[in-house]
Protein backbone atom coordinates (compact mmCIF):
# COMPACT_ATOMS: atom_id res chain seq x y z
CA UNK A 1 0.00 0.00 0.00
CA UNK A 2 1.02 3.46 -0.53
CA UNK A 3 1.74 5.78 2.50
CA UNK A 4 -1.26 7.86 0.96
CA UNK A 5 -3.57 5.06 1.57
CA UNK A 6 -3.07 5.22 5.10
CA UNK A 7 -5.19 6.91 7.07
CA UNK A 8 -3.91 10.02 8.87
CA UNK A 9 -3.83 8.97 12.61
CA UNK A 10 -2.92 5.55 11.83
CA UNK A 11 0.52 7.19 10.25
CA UNK A 12 0.66 8.74 13.48
CA UNK A 13 0.52 6.26 15.54
CA UNK A 14 2.80 4.22 13.20
CA UNK A 15 4.99 6.86 13.63
CA UNK A 16 4.83 7.03 16.96
CA UNK A 17 5.63 3.51 17.82
CA UNK A 18 8.85 3.49 15.58
CA UNK A 19 6.98 1.05 13.32
CA UNK A 20 6.64 3.00 9.71
CA UNK A 21 8.11 0.75 7.07
CA UNK A 22 9.34 2.68 4.01
CA UNK A 23 10.50 1.70 0.98
CA UNK A 24 12.48 3.89 -1.00
CA UNK A 25 13.83 1.75 -4.07
CA UNK A 26 15.57 -1.48 -2.51
CA UNK A 27 15.81 0.19 1.08
CA UNK A 28 13.28 -0.61 3.78
CA UNK A 29 13.32 1.74 6.73
CA UNK A 30 11.32 1.34 9.96
CA UNK A 31 10.90 5.05 11.02
CA UNK A 32 10.06 6.22 14.10
CA UNK A 33 9.08 9.96 15.36
CA UNK A 34 6.72 11.81 17.84
CA UNK A 35 7.29 15.06 15.82
CA UNK A 36 4.24 15.80 14.32
CA UNK A 37 5.79 18.26 11.99
CA UNK A 38 7.92 16.05 10.05
CA UNK A 39 5.29 13.65 9.37
CA UNK A 40 3.41 15.71 8.18
CA UNK A 41 6.55 16.51 5.86
CA UNK A 42 6.49 12.61 4.82
CA UNK A 43 3.11 12.28 4.25
CA UNK A 44 3.85 15.02 1.57
CA UNK A 45 6.96 14.02 0.52
CA UNK A 46 6.81 10.42 0.20
CA UNK A 47 3.22 10.09 -0.28
CA UNK A 48 3.65 7.69 -3.38
CA UNK A 49 6.02 5.99 -1.76
CA UNK A 50 5.33 1.95 -0.45
CA UNK A 51 4.33 1.23 3.59
CA UNK A 52 5.09 -2.16 4.10
CA UNK A 53 2.70 -3.43 6.92
CA UNK A 54 3.87 -7.30 7.39
CA UNK A 55 6.43 -8.13 9.40
CA UNK A 56 10.02 -7.39 7.70
CA UNK A 57 13.51 -6.85 8.06
CA UNK A 58 14.44 -3.55 7.83
CA UNK A 59 17.46 -2.32 6.31
CA UNK A 60 17.14 0.56 8.56
CA UNK A 61 15.92 1.45 11.89
CA UNK A 62 15.89 5.06 12.34
CA UNK A 63 14.33 7.64 14.89
CA UNK A 64 14.39 11.52 14.64
CA UNK A 65 13.25 12.38 18.44
CA UNK A 66 13.70 15.57 20.48
CA UNK A 67 15.56 15.44 23.30
CA UNK A 68 14.74 15.59 26.31
CA UNK A 69 16.16 18.18 28.00
CA UNK A 70 15.86 22.11 28.18
CA UNK A 71 16.48 21.87 24.29
CA UNK A 72 12.82 20.51 23.58
CA UNK A 73 11.56 23.96 24.69
CA UNK A 74 14.47 26.56 24.25
CA UNK A 75 15.83 26.75 20.77
CA UNK A 76 14.57 23.53 20.34
CA UNK A 77 16.29 20.51 18.23
CA UNK A 78 16.30 17.60 17.32
CA UNK A 79 18.36 14.14 16.55
CA UNK A 80 18.45 11.79 14.08
CA UNK A 81 19.36 7.96 15.64
CA UNK A 82 20.20 4.82 13.40
CA UNK A 83 19.49 2.34 16.24
CA UNK A 84 21.10 3.70 19.03
CA UNK A 85 23.74 6.04 17.84
CA UNK A 86 23.10 9.23 16.97
CA UNK A 87 26.33 9.53 14.23
CA UNK A 88 25.55 13.91 14.40
CA UNK A 89 24.79 16.57 16.19
CA UNK A 90 21.59 17.62 16.65
CA UNK A 91 19.63 19.79 14.18
CA UNK A 92 16.97 22.71 14.68
CA UNK A 93 13.94 20.97 15.52
CA UNK A 94 12.49 23.21 12.08
CA UNK A 95 15.05 21.48 9.91
CA UNK A 96 13.77 17.64 10.68
CA UNK A 97 13.25 16.65 7.18
CA UNK A 98 16.71 17.59 6.13
CA UNK A 99 17.87 15.57 8.67
CA UNK A 100 15.74 12.27 7.95
CA UNK A 101 17.24 13.02 4.16
CA UNK A 102 21.25 13.72 5.38
CA UNK A 103 20.77 11.01 7.49
CA UNK A 104 18.68 8.18 5.60
CA UNK A 105 21.66 9.18 2.64
CA UNK A 106 24.21 8.90 5.39
CA UNK A 107 23.12 5.07 6.03
CA UNK A 108 22.87 4.06 2.80
CA UNK A 109 26.31 5.49 2.15
CA UNK A 110 27.97 3.92 5.11
CA UNK A 111 25.80 0.53 4.66
CA UNK A 112 24.75 -0.62 1.01
CA UNK A 113 27.95 -1.99 -0.01
CA UNK A 114 26.06 -4.85 -1.96
CA UNK A 115 25.96 -2.16 -4.64
CA UNK A 116 28.80 0.51 -6.17
CA UNK A 117 27.51 3.58 -5.23
CA UNK A 118 28.48 6.40 -7.44
CA UNK A 119 27.22 10.06 -6.20
CA UNK A 120 25.17 10.55 -8.43
CA UNK A 121 21.76 11.21 -10.01
CA UNK A 122 20.33 9.01 -12.45
CA UNK A 123 17.53 9.50 -14.99
CA UNK A 124 16.10 6.92 -17.53
CA UNK A 125 14.81 7.27 -20.81
CA UNK A 126 13.75 3.73 -22.45
CA UNK A 127 15.44 1.93 -20.08
CA UNK A 128 18.14 3.38 -20.80
CA UNK A 129 19.96 5.18 -17.88
CA UNK A 130 22.02 8.59 -17.66
CA UNK A 131 24.15 8.67 -14.52
CA UNK A 132 24.89 12.40 -13.76
CA UNK A 133 27.75 11.91 -11.64
CA UNK A 134 29.21 15.10 -9.74
CA UNK A 135 30.26 17.51 -7.12
CA UNK A 136 28.41 19.72 -5.03
CA UNK A 137 28.04 23.08 -6.93
CA UNK A 138 27.58 21.12 -10.41
CA UNK A 139 24.66 22.20 -10.88
CA UNK A 140 23.38 18.17 -10.67
CA UNK A 141 20.42 18.39 -8.95
CA UNK A 142 18.82 21.25 -10.35
CA UNK A 143 19.53 19.71 -13.99
CA UNK A 144 18.01 15.95 -12.30
CA UNK A 145 15.23 18.17 -11.16
CA UNK A 146 14.13 19.23 -14.53
CA UNK A 147 14.86 16.65 -16.75
CA UNK A 148 12.43 14.35 -14.05
CA UNK A 149 9.48 16.55 -15.00
CA UNK A 150 10.56 16.71 -18.80
CA UNK A 151 10.53 12.94 -20.51
CA UNK A 152 13.01 11.04 -18.19
CA UNK A 153 12.40 8.86 -15.04
CA UNK A 154 13.98 10.00 -11.76
CA UNK A 155 16.02 6.85 -10.18
CA UNK A 156 18.09 9.27 -7.62
CA UNK A 157 19.47 12.38 -7.41
CA UNK A 158 22.25 10.86 -5.11
CA UNK A 159 22.96 7.61 -5.83
CA UNK A 160 23.64 5.93 -8.98
CA UNK A 161 23.41 2.22 -7.34
CA UNK A 162 25.11 -0.12 -9.50
CA UNK A 163 24.43 -3.95 -8.62
CA UNK A 164 27.81 -5.76 -9.62
CA UNK A 165 26.31 -8.62 -10.84
CA UNK A 166 24.39 -7.21 -13.46
CA UNK A 167 25.53 -4.00 -14.22
CA UNK A 168 22.51 -2.62 -14.01
CA UNK A 169 21.53 0.57 -11.81
CA UNK A 170 18.76 0.53 -9.47
CA UNK A 171 16.35 3.30 -8.37
CA UNK A 172 16.20 5.60 -5.44
CA UNK A 173 13.69 8.23 -5.55
CA UNK A 174 13.64 10.44 -2.98
CA UNK A 175 12.85 13.98 -2.24
CA UNK A 176 15.34 15.88 -4.30
CA UNK A 177 17.08 18.86 -1.93
CA UNK A 178 17.41 22.21 -3.98
CA UNK A 179 19.67 24.72 -2.67
CA UNK A 180 19.85 28.36 -2.75
CA UNK A 181 19.62 29.79 -5.91
CA UNK A 182 18.60 26.39 -7.43
CA UNK A 183 15.39 26.88 -5.90
CA UNK A 184 14.48 30.04 -8.26
CA UNK A 185 15.20 28.24 -10.89
CA UNK A 186 13.21 25.08 -10.93
CA UNK A 187 10.47 26.91 -9.60
CA UNK A 188 10.35 29.27 -12.92
CA UNK A 189 11.13 26.68 -15.39
CA UNK A 190 9.55 23.62 -14.23
CA UNK A 191 6.26 25.54 -12.52
CA UNK A 192 4.82 21.72 -12.03
CA UNK A 193 7.21 20.52 -9.83
CA UNK A 194 6.29 20.17 -6.38
CA UNK A 195 9.02 21.82 -4.33
CA UNK A 196 8.09 21.64 -0.19
CA UNK A 197 8.91 24.06 2.27
CA UNK A 198 12.25 26.11 2.11
CA UNK A 199 14.54 25.59 5.02
CA UNK A 200 16.63 28.51 5.80
CA UNK A 201 20.06 28.96 7.07
CA UNK A 202 20.96 24.79 7.10
CA UNK A 203 24.43 23.82 7.03
CA UNK A 204 24.46 23.76 2.89
CA UNK A 205 22.48 26.78 2.96
CA UNK A 206 18.48 27.41 1.77
CA UNK A 207 17.53 24.19 0.94
CA UNK A 208 13.71 22.88 -0.63
CA UNK A 209 12.82 19.58 -1.93
CA UNK A 210 11.20 18.65 -4.91
CA UNK A 211 8.95 15.79 -4.47
CA UNK A 212 9.82 12.56 -6.71
CA UNK A 213 7.42 12.96 -9.64
CA UNK A 214 4.62 9.94 -8.89
CA UNK A 215 5.65 7.36 -11.71
CA UNK A 216 9.31 7.58 -10.62
CA UNK A 217 7.85 6.15 -7.46
CA UNK A 218 5.45 3.81 -8.43
CA UNK A 219 8.22 2.29 -10.62
CA UNK A 220 11.05 2.15 -8.02
CA UNK A 221 11.92 -1.32 -8.13
CA UNK A 222 12.65 -1.07 -11.93
CA UNK A 223 16.26 -1.27 -12.48
CA UNK A 224 17.67 0.37 -15.57
CA UNK A 225 21.11 -0.15 -18.25
CA UNK A 226 23.44 2.30 -17.91
CA UNK A 227 23.95 4.28 -21.24
CA UNK A 228 25.21 7.62 -20.46
CA UNK A 229 27.94 9.12 -18.18
CA UNK A 230 27.77 12.60 -18.18
CA UNK A 231 29.73 15.62 -15.73
CA UNK A 232 27.27 18.45 -15.45
CA UNK A 233 29.39 21.85 -15.18
CA UNK A 234 27.27 24.79 -14.28
CA UNK A 235 29.55 27.53 -15.63
CA UNK A 236 28.03 31.20 -15.42
CA UNK A 237 27.55 32.77 -18.70
CA UNK A 238 28.80 29.60 -20.42
CA UNK A 239 27.67 28.31 -23.96
CA UNK A 240 26.03 24.79 -23.66
CA UNK A 241 28.28 22.11 -25.03
CA UNK A 242 28.96 18.51 -24.26
CA UNK A 243 32.69 17.30 -24.40
CA UNK A 244 33.73 13.95 -25.08
CA UNK A 245 35.39 12.03 -22.24
CA UNK A 246 38.03 9.19 -22.49
CA UNK A 247 37.11 6.05 -20.62
CA UNK A 248 40.01 6.17 -18.96
CA UNK A 249 39.23 9.53 -17.99
CA UNK A 250 35.82 8.46 -17.25
CA UNK A 251 37.49 5.88 -15.03
CA UNK A 252 39.41 8.08 -12.60
CA UNK A 253 36.57 10.35 -12.41
CA UNK A 254 33.87 7.96 -11.60
CA UNK A 255 36.57 6.16 -8.92
CA UNK A 256 36.72 9.24 -7.40
CA UNK A 257 33.38 10.05 -7.34
CA UNK A 258 32.10 6.59 -5.67
CA UNK A 259 31.14 6.54 -2.00
CA UNK A 260 32.50 3.05 -1.75
CA UNK A 261 35.38 2.17 -4.47
CA UNK A 262 38.39 1.10 -2.21
CA UNK A 263 35.52 -0.72 -0.56
CA UNK A 264 34.09 -3.11 -2.48
CA UNK A 265 37.58 -4.09 -3.96
CA UNK A 266 38.22 -5.87 -7.07
CA UNK A 267 34.07 -5.80 -7.61
CA UNK A 268 34.61 -2.58 -7.75
CA UNK A 269 37.44 -1.91 -9.97
CA UNK A 270 34.78 -4.26 -12.39
CA UNK A 271 32.09 -2.12 -11.90
CA UNK A 272 33.56 0.83 -13.12
CA UNK A 273 34.91 -0.10 -16.14
CA UNK A 274 32.18 -1.77 -17.40
CA UNK A 275 30.13 1.04 -17.06
CA UNK A 276 32.95 3.41 -19.23
CA UNK A 277 33.61 0.04 -21.06
CA UNK A 278 29.59 0.40 -22.12
CA UNK A 279 28.93 4.00 -21.95
CA UNK A 280 29.38 7.11 -23.94
CA UNK A 281 31.18 9.43 -21.45
CA UNK A 282 30.72 13.50 -21.99
CA UNK A 283 31.43 16.38 -19.74
CA UNK A 284 28.26 19.21 -20.07
CA UNK A 285 29.20 22.63 -19.54
CA UNK A 286 25.55 24.71 -19.57
CA UNK A 287 24.71 28.15 -17.89
CA UNK A 288 21.12 27.84 -19.67
CA UNK A 289 18.82 25.10 -18.14
CA UNK A 290 16.55 25.13 -21.20
CA UNK A 291 19.26 24.53 -23.29
CA UNK A 292 20.58 21.63 -21.36
CA UNK A 293 17.96 20.40 -21.63
CA UNK A 294 16.87 20.16 -24.88
CA UNK A 295 21.18 19.18 -25.84
CA UNK A 296 19.74 15.36 -23.81
CA UNK A 297 16.43 15.33 -25.41
CA UNK A 298 18.68 14.44 -28.61
CA UNK A 299 21.67 12.16 -26.52
CA UNK A 300 21.65 9.18 -29.36
CA UNK A 301 21.70 5.60 -27.67
CA UNK A 302 25.18 3.98 -27.27
CA UNK A 303 25.59 0.77 -29.02
CA UNK A 304 27.28 -0.81 -25.64
CA UNK A 305 30.21 -0.27 -26.36
CA UNK A 306 30.52 3.38 -25.45
CA UNK A 307 29.92 4.40 -29.04
CA UNK A 308 26.63 6.19 -30.14
CA UNK B 1 72.23 4.06 -16.83
CA UNK B 2 69.90 1.14 -17.64
CA UNK B 3 71.02 -2.05 -16.92
CA UNK B 4 70.63 -3.96 -20.19
CA UNK B 5 71.25 -7.75 -18.90
CA UNK B 6 68.81 -7.55 -15.35
CA UNK B 7 65.83 -9.61 -16.13
CA UNK B 8 62.55 -7.84 -15.50
CA UNK B 9 59.27 -9.79 -14.62
CA UNK B 10 55.43 -8.97 -14.12
CA UNK B 11 54.21 -9.28 -10.68
CA UNK B 12 52.67 -12.48 -10.55
CA UNK B 13 49.68 -13.03 -12.55
CA UNK B 14 47.24 -13.58 -9.43
CA UNK B 15 48.00 -10.73 -8.01
CA UNK B 16 46.91 -8.39 -10.88
CA UNK B 17 44.14 -7.52 -12.94
CA UNK B 18 44.77 -5.99 -16.18
CA UNK B 19 42.00 -4.65 -18.66
CA UNK B 20 42.27 -2.62 -21.97
CA UNK B 21 40.58 0.99 -22.03
CA UNK B 22 40.96 2.76 -24.99
CA UNK B 23 44.43 2.62 -25.90
CA UNK B 24 45.59 2.63 -21.97
CA UNK B 25 45.21 -0.49 -19.39
CA UNK B 26 43.38 0.16 -16.07
CA UNK B 27 45.19 -2.37 -13.33
CA UNK B 28 44.02 -3.39 -10.32
CA UNK B 29 46.41 -4.55 -7.52
CA UNK B 30 44.62 -7.67 -5.71
CA UNK B 31 47.01 -7.06 -2.94
CA UNK B 32 46.61 -3.83 -1.52
CA UNK B 33 43.54 -2.74 -3.72
CA UNK B 34 45.34 -0.20 -5.63
CA UNK B 35 44.21 1.05 -9.25
CA UNK B 36 46.74 2.19 -11.83
CA UNK B 37 45.69 3.56 -15.36
CA UNK B 38 48.50 2.96 -17.52
CA UNK B 39 49.34 4.78 -21.02
CA UNK B 40 50.28 2.90 -23.97
CA UNK B 41 54.05 1.91 -23.36
CA UNK B 42 53.85 0.61 -19.63
CA UNK B 43 50.45 -1.02 -20.75
CA UNK B 44 52.58 -3.09 -23.48
CA UNK B 45 55.52 -3.60 -21.27
CA UNK B 46 53.37 -5.43 -19.48
CA UNK B 47 51.50 -7.25 -21.91
CA UNK B 48 55.24 -8.59 -23.46
CA UNK B 49 56.27 -9.46 -19.72
CA UNK B 50 53.08 -11.67 -18.92
CA UNK B 51 54.67 -14.30 -21.58
CA UNK B 52 57.95 -14.24 -19.22
CA UNK B 53 61.03 -12.35 -17.54
CA UNK B 54 62.95 -10.01 -20.33
CA UNK B 55 65.48 -7.93 -20.06
CA UNK B 56 65.06 -4.11 -21.30
CA UNK B 57 66.17 -5.34 -25.06
CA UNK B 58 64.26 -8.33 -24.73
CA UNK B 59 60.95 -5.49 -24.23
CA UNK B 60 62.48 -3.48 -26.71
CA UNK B 61 62.66 -6.62 -29.11
CA UNK B 62 59.33 -7.53 -28.75
CA UNK B 63 57.92 -4.45 -29.33
CA UNK B 64 59.55 -3.86 -32.57
CA UNK B 65 58.67 -7.46 -33.19
CA UNK B 66 55.02 -6.87 -32.55
CA UNK B 67 54.47 -3.58 -34.45
CA UNK B 68 57.17 -3.78 -36.93
CA UNK B 69 59.00 -0.99 -35.98
CA UNK B 70 62.62 0.16 -35.57
CA UNK B 71 63.79 1.42 -32.37
CA UNK B 72 66.39 4.23 -31.54
CA UNK B 73 67.90 5.27 -28.06
CA UNK B 74 64.75 7.35 -26.95
CA UNK B 75 62.89 3.96 -26.92
CA UNK B 76 65.33 2.23 -24.51
CA UNK B 77 65.74 5.31 -22.11
CA UNK B 78 61.66 5.38 -22.05
CA UNK B 79 61.38 2.00 -21.87
CA UNK B 80 63.12 2.11 -18.72
CA UNK B 81 61.64 5.03 -17.04
CA UNK B 82 58.49 3.22 -17.65
CA UNK B 83 59.95 0.39 -15.57
CA UNK B 84 61.52 2.10 -12.72
CA UNK B 85 57.46 4.17 -12.67
CA UNK B 86 56.01 0.13 -12.63
CA UNK B 87 58.42 -0.89 -10.28
CA UNK B 88 57.70 1.69 -7.91
CA UNK B 89 54.07 1.20 -8.05
CA UNK B 90 54.81 -3.00 -7.81
CA UNK B 91 54.07 -3.74 -11.08
CA UNK B 92 56.99 -4.79 -12.23
CA UNK B 93 60.51 -6.21 -10.27
CA UNK B 94 63.94 -6.68 -11.26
Amino acid sequence: MKLDDLPLPALHQSCLENSLQLRTGPFVTRLGTSYHGLIEQLGFFYSNHEVIQAPWVADFHVRILRPVSVRRIWRPQINFFLDAKHPFEPYALEQALPLFEWGLNWCIATHAHQFLMLHAAVLERDGHALLLPATPGSGKSTLCAALAHRGWRLLSDEFGLIRPETGDVWPLPKPIPLKNRSIEVIREAIPEAQVGPLFTGTRKGDVAHVKPPCDSTRRQQEPARPAWILFPRYQSGSPTRLQVQTPELGFVRLSRNSFNYRIMGETGFRGVLRLVQNCSIHQLIYSRLDEALRLLAQLPVPDGNGTT
Amino acid sequence: MPDRDVLWQYVPRENIVIEALDLQAAVYMRPTGETHILSTLPAEILIHLMTGEKTEQGILQAIENAHGLTSDADWRVQIHASLMQMQSLGLTTP
